[in-house]
C-alpha cells in the first residue's frame, strides 16, 4: 500500500480502503478502515497522493511527542554495546504533494493506540506506549501494523544495568519502509535509571523509502542542536528542538520519582 | 537688551558650574557610563527571560521603565559631583511621591503582582485554572490583570494581586491527573468478574493510561450494593472527555454482561409467631361454625 499514487488511486488492503473520485469541480478522497470512514475534498488539478508510516503519536489525538515501547527486561554488561530488535506501532500517513510542497491529509492505523505516562505527574511525559519482544534479528511484521526498531544499547558504565523500556522523542524520527518498516535508535546507559535515546535520522537503509513524516508536515520547525548543545537567542526566529530523549525517571518497570 | 539677558544666563550657569573640576566631570562620565552598562546589562537579561513569558509591547513598556529608572538611579549618585543643591528638589520630590504612591497603591501593588506572576508562573495562557470564586481557562496574562473565559464563556478580569494572593488551582499544570468512579452492584453478582470487565473496558480507552496503572477494587459492602472504586489517571488535556464518557461504556458493558447495578434497595423480612397464627386460625373456625 505505501508508495506515491496519482489521483485516480483506488486502493484495497486488509481492512482499509482508500479512493480519489474526480468530478467537475474538485476531487473527494475517501477512506474506510476498520468501519471508520473519512472523507475530504481537494481542490487540485495535478499532484499526488503519498501513503507512508508515520510516527505513531497522532491517534486519536496528538497529546504527545514521545513514544515508548516496553519489553522483558534485559541485563546489559558493562562497557558492551548490543543490537537488539524491537517493534513499534504504525500509523499510515496520507499526503497530498503538488508543486513541491505536501501536506497532510489523512492519519490512520490498524493498532489500537494506548498511552502511558512516563515519570511523575508533576515532571513526567506523557507516553505513547507500545508493548514488544526483543528479537536478535528482524522479526516477519505486517507493514501497515508494525515496524522494526533497530536498537543499539551501549552500556558505557562499570555495572550491569537493567532495562525494560525505551522513550524516543519525534523530533527527526525517521522512519523507512520497504519489505518491512524500519526506524534506527541508539539508547546510551549512563546508570541504572539516567539513559539518553536517539533515532538515527541519518542512517539510510538500503532499497527503502524514507517517510514523509506527519510531525514536520504539521508545519513545526525543527531546528538541530549544533553539538548537542542548547541554542538560547532572545529572537525568537528559532525554536531548538531536541532530538535526544533523557531518561531519568528509570528504565526498568520502577518509575523513579525525582 | 536681548544680549544683556543672553550674558546674564551665561554668568549664571557659570556661576551655578564653577566648583565643577576636571575630576567630577571625569567621574559623572564615569557613572553615567557605569549605569548605561547596567541597565543594558539588565535589560538584556529581561529581555531573555521574559520575552517568551510577556507581551512584546508590555515588555517594551516594562525595559523601558527600568532603563530609565537605573539611569535616574545613576544620575542621583552622580549629582554631588554637579555641584547642586537638591535637598530641595528631594522634599519635593519625595512629597510627590508620597502623594502618587497614595493614589496608585492598588495599581502598583497589580504591576508588582503581575511581574511575580510572570516570573513564578503558576498559571499559563491556556491553562484550566480556579482563583478564587472564578474558575476556566487563562486568556491573557497581562501586566496588571489576568483575563479568565469561564466555561459559560464569560469573559472575567482578574486584578494580578487578586490573583497572586489567592489560592490558585492549576487543573492541568501537571501532565496528568486521577479521577474516581464509585460503581455499585448487586450482592448476588460475582465482584471479581465484574471488576475484570471493568478492567477491560478501561484497557480497550486509549487515554487511560497503562502507567499508573488503573485500580478497581472492592470499597465497601454497602447497604444495597457492594461498592467497587475506579481509579484512572489520564492525561490532564483529556481527562475530562474520558471521565463523561468512560462511566457510560463501563455500566453498558455491565449490562450486557448480565451485571446488574441496582437501586437502593431493604429486604424486609416478617416473621409470624406461632401462637399468634394458631390464635388466629382458631377464630376463623368459631366464624365459620357461627
Amino acid at each position: 500500500m505505501y508508495g506515491t499514487y496519482d489521483y485516480s488511486c483506488h486502493l484495497r488492503e486488509e481492512e482499509i480502503s482508500i479512493e480519489v473520485e474526480r468530478s467537475a469541480r474538485y476531487l473527494t478522497y475517501k477512506r474506510v478502515c476498520m468501519g471508520e470512514s473519512v472523507e475530504r475534498k481537494i481542490a487540485s488539478k495535478d499532484g499526488s497522493i503519498i501513503i507512508n508510516p508515520v510516527e505513531p503519536l497522532n491517534l486519536p489525538k496528538e497529546v504527545t511527542r514521545y513514544l515508548e515501547v516496553h519489553f522483558n527486561p534485559i541485563f546489559v554488561e558493562p562497557e558492551t554495546t548490543h543490537k537488539m530488535y524491537l517493534t513499534f506501532p504504525v500509523e499510515i500517513g496520507v499526503f497530498i504533494r503538488a508543486k513541491e510542497d505536501s501536506d497532510l491529509l489523512d492519519v490512520f492505523s490498524l493498532t489500537k493506540p494506548k498511552y502511558s505516562l512516563y515519570g511523575p505527574p508533576d515532571y513526567g511525559c506523557v507516553t505513547r506506549w507500545h508493548e514488544s519482544r526483543i528479537y536478535p534479528d528482524i522479526p516477519d511484521t505486517d507493514p501497515l501494523r508494525d515496524g522494526v526498531i533497530d536498537l543499539t544499547i551501549v552500556n558505557e558504565g562499570r555495572t550491569w544495568i537493567e532495562v525494560s523500556r525505551a522513550v524516543f522523542v519525534n523530533a527527526g524520527m525517521a522512519i523507512w519502509y520497504g519489505n518491512y518498516v524500519a526506524m534506527s535508535a541508539r539508547m546510551e546507559l549512563f546508570s541504572n535509571v539516567v539513559a539518553e535515546t536517539r533515532v538515527l535520522s541519518t542512517s539510510e537503509k538500503p532499497g527503502m523509502t524514507r517517510s514523509l513524516p506527519a510531525y514536520s508536515a504539521k508545519k513545526v520547525s525543527v531546528v538541530e542542536m549544533v553539538n548537542q548543545i542548547p541554542f538560547y537567542s532572545t529572537k525568537k526566529e528559532f525554536v531548538p528542538e531536541k532530538k535526544a530523549f533523557l531518561m531519568e525517571f528509570g528504565l526498568g518497570d520502577k518509575i523513579a520519582d525525582d | 537688551m536681548t544680549r544683556l539677558q543672553t550674558t546674564n544666563s551665561t554668568l549664571d550657569l557659570t556661576s551655578v558650574f564653577a566648583g565643577i573640576r576636571a575630576y567630577d566631570v571625569l567621574a559623572i562620565v564615569v557613572i553615567l557610563v557605569v549605569a548605561v552598562i547596567i541597565a543594558k546589562i539588565v535589560t538584556t537579561f529581561m529581555k531573555r527571560k521574559l520575552s517568551d513569558r510577556m507581551e512584546k509591547y508590555e515588555l517594551k513598556v516594562l525595559i523601558a521603565v527600568v532603563w530609565w529608572m537605573i539611569i535616574l538611579v545613576g544620575i542621583f549618585i552622580a549629582s554631588p559631583h554637579f555641584k547642586v543643591d537638591l535637598s530641595g528638589l528631594l522634599v519635593a520630590g519625595g512629597i510627590i511621591a508620597v502623594i502618587i504612591g497614595f493614589a496608585s497603591q492598588s495599581v502598583v501593588s497589580n504591576l508588582v503582582s503581575g511581574i511575580f506572576l510572570i516570573l513564578e508562573r503558576p498559571v499559563k495562557i491556556g491553562d484550566n485554572i480556579s482563583i478564587g470564586d472564578v474558575s476556566g481557562n487563562v486568556e491573557h496574562i497581562q501586566i496588571l490583570s489576568t483575563i479568565v473565559r469561564t466555561f459559560e464563556g464569560i469573559y472575567v478580569r482578574v486584578p494580578n494581586e487578586k490573583v497572586f494572593t489567592s489560592n490558585i488551582t492549576n487543573f492541568v499544570s501537571n501532565v496528568a491527573r486521577r479521577f474516581d468512579y464509585k460503581i455499585g452492584i448487586g450482592y448476588q453478582e460475582d465482584a471479581g468478574r465484574a471488576i475484570r470487565i471493568i478492567q477491560e473496558v478501561i484497557g480497550e480507552e486509549p487515554f487511560a493510561l497503562k502507567n499508573p496503572e488503573p485500580s478497581v477494587f472492592v470499597d465497601k459492602l454497602g447497604d444495597s450494593t457492594v461498592d467497587l472504586t475506579v481509579r484512572i489517571w489520564a492525561p490532564s488535556k483529556e481527562w475530562y472527555d474520558l471521565r463523561t464518557s468512560l462511566l457510560l461504556k463501563i455500566k453498558t458493558t455491565l449490562e450486557a454482561n448480565g451485571i446488574e447495578i441496582p437501586y437502593p434497595q431493604q429486604v424486609v423480612w416478617v416473621q409470624q409467631a406461632p401462637a399468634a397464627e394458631e390464635t388466629r386460625q382458631k377464630s376463623g373456625k368459631s366464624k365459620d361454625n357461627d
